[in-house]
């Protein structure tokens, strides 16, 4: 990167903060709960030290017997045997993952447990979740929430961890590090009667935190939708990862081979580390992000988009990696971008074909969009 | 104004404003959190205040000042945030946002307070003298600190305006 004026600073600031800052969803209900509980706080404080000093002393037997029943001492390994309880139910069927099948969100937070899920993705066919408390609470800034279809998980790795209770049903938690590792984290595992597995990872060494999320989640099967209807796939290529930005700023597709599977545990992101072909495509709403259209090139029109190929713009704004090829498109209500990662396997005209094929539809209002198909 | 009218209204500029401070999302959520909280409480003094929102914003500034010096984020070992950095990195050859990744990564560098600065500048369009009322600092510490900050990131502080008019359009 050369130098830059003021200018440049200027618009690089605002443009990342048109494209990158967070949205206000739920953020204000969460400064209205947190509220009277601070305010009380704030009371306490300018009530007197030694009030406070004997509100303490006063409640640290009470602390100290909640912290035992919260944190019960870790039971002794099971020696990697599943409980029957825990056992994948005999004739579940496999995932659905047939080309063309819709793909199901399956579980969500229930609202009035005190919990949020901020974003939502798909890896194959596991649904993930970010969660998070309603309002702050210390110690606990939320975790991962992976939702596996049935058939698709296998839970040996965590049957040495602890037995607890997560709906009426044995589950497993298991920790490791300590606070302040990089590593430190912990997982609840359980399982649906459906068949439906579910894995909650956070930093943590206590099963409570984790048990309070997992009986909060609820199983609410439904569309995952998006706003593009893709008419032709590459020959060979499948849908294999999306991020859906809540629903309501944008949606990245990951399109590449099918052989691919999660792995069964919480390290399943590392196994995209191998993602070398296929092509990603990115799309949100165009309001606010006017500034990222390349005016000052001519596009070339390709179906219902406007698009600038990279090969036609080296030395502007597209720019790849050598062997990669991208396209910036737009649509009235629509931009976004495609990244093809090796243009032997993937040329111009195929990239072309399949933006020919895309039913766009309207990126800022999800009431129009279309189910997003594996 | 009531407080639901007020956050409504400057939630999201807090939000930008807090994430161009820290350049994480996450974060910029529970800075802006940390902040109208305690915002809301005392609701009925900010609320007289000239400028409630200026108020909060210095608010937040010094929320992430006083956060930087208490501790390092921890890092979640697998987390969405982990999913949305393959995905750009999937997507790195975004082109439109090439140069700007190279201009956040530099301002990632900066410390906190050379950083305030230069979001206080450049994105909040604050003067010298306004930077250094938010910061508690001199505007001469303010000039100091910006220019340390801008020959970290290579900003020339003439402007060009060719260049400027050159550019406009694209991204």
């Amino acid at each position: 990167m050369s130098t830059f004026d003021v200018d440049d600073l200027r618009r690089i600031l605002a443009a990342e903060a048109d494209e990158n800052a967070p949205e206000m969803l739920g953020l204000v209900p969460s400064v209205l709960a947190a509220a009277p509980e601070r305010r009380r706080n704030r009371i306490l404080r300018i009530t007197g030290t030694s009030v406070v000093l004997a509100l303490l002393v006063a409640c640290i037997p009470f602390m100290r017997d909640g912290a035992d029943r919260t944190s019960p001492a870790p039971s002794a390994p099971t020696a990697g045997a599943i409980p029957p309880e825990l056992q994948p139910s005999p004739g579940v069927p496999a995932a659905p993952y047939a080309a063309g099948t819709p793909v199901t969100l399956i579980a969500s937070v229930d609202p009035g447990a005190g919990y949020v899920a901020m974003l939502d993705g798909l890896i194959g066919t596991t649904q993930v979740l970010s969660i998070r408390p309603a309002k702050p609470t210390q110690g606990d800034s939320g975790g991962v929430l992976f939702v596996y279809q049935p058939g698709t998980f296998d839970p040996a790795p965590y049957a040495t961890g602890q037995i607890v209770t997560v709906r009426g049903r044995p589950a497993f938690f298991a920790s490791r590090g300590k606070p302040g590792d990089p590593g430190w984290e912990a997982a609840l595992v359980w399982q649906d009667p459906s068949g439906i597995w579910f894995l909650y990872v956070k930093p943590g060494s206590v099963p409570e935190p984790l048990r309070r999320v997992a009986e909060a989640v609820r199983i609410t099967p439904r569309e995952a939708t998006v706003p593009m209807n893709f008419g032709t796939v590459p020959t060979g290529l499948r849908m294999r990862l999306a991020r859906l930005g809540g629903g309501l700023s944008d949606v990245l597709f990951d399109v590449t081979t099918p052989q691919w599977r999660p792995s069964p545990d919480y390290s399943v992101l590392n196994s995209l580390d191998d993602l070398r072909t296929g092509f990603t495509v990115l799309v949100q709403p165009r309001a606010g992000l006017e500034h990222a259209v390349p005016t000052a090139i001519p596009p070339t029109r390709v179906g219902e988009a406007d698009t600038w190929h990279s090969e036609d713009t080296s030395g502007n704004h597209v720019v790849t990696e050598p062997g990669q090829s991208s396209v910036v498109f737009t649509t009235d209500k629509c931009i976004g971008h495609i990244l093809v990662r090796d243009t032997r396997q993937i040329p111009r005209g195929v990239v072309d074909a399949f933006i020919a094929g895309i039913d766009f539809r309207d990126c800022s209002d999800p009431t129009t969009w279309v189910p997003l198909r594996y | 104004m009531e407080f639901e009218e007020f956050a409504t209204a400057r939630t999201p500029a807090l939000l930008r404003y807090a994430y161009m401070l820290c350049g994480d999302r996450e974060l910029a959520r529970d800075l802006t959190q940390e902040v109208l909280i305690p915002t809301l409480v005392k609701w009925r003094r900010v609320s007289r205040v000239e400028r409630p929102d200026a108020y909060v914003r210095a608010m937040l500034t010094n929320e992430y000042l006083t956060m930087r010096r208490r501790k390092s984020p921890t890092t979640v070992t697998v987390s969405y945030e982990g999913i949305e950095e393959l995905c750009a990195q999937a997507s790195s050859a975004e082109a439109a946002y090439t140069e700007r990744a190279a201009m956040m990564q530099r301002l990632s560098t900066l410390p906190a307070r050379q950083r305030a600065v230069i979001v206080l500048r450049y994105y909040e369009d604050l003067s010298d003298a306004q930077i250094a009322h938010v910061l508690g600092c001199r505007a001469s510490t303010v000039r100091a600190y910006a220019t340390r900050a801008l020959a970290t990131l290579r900003v020339d502080m003439a402007p060009r305006p060719a260049l400027v008019a050159q550019n406009g359009g694209g991204a």
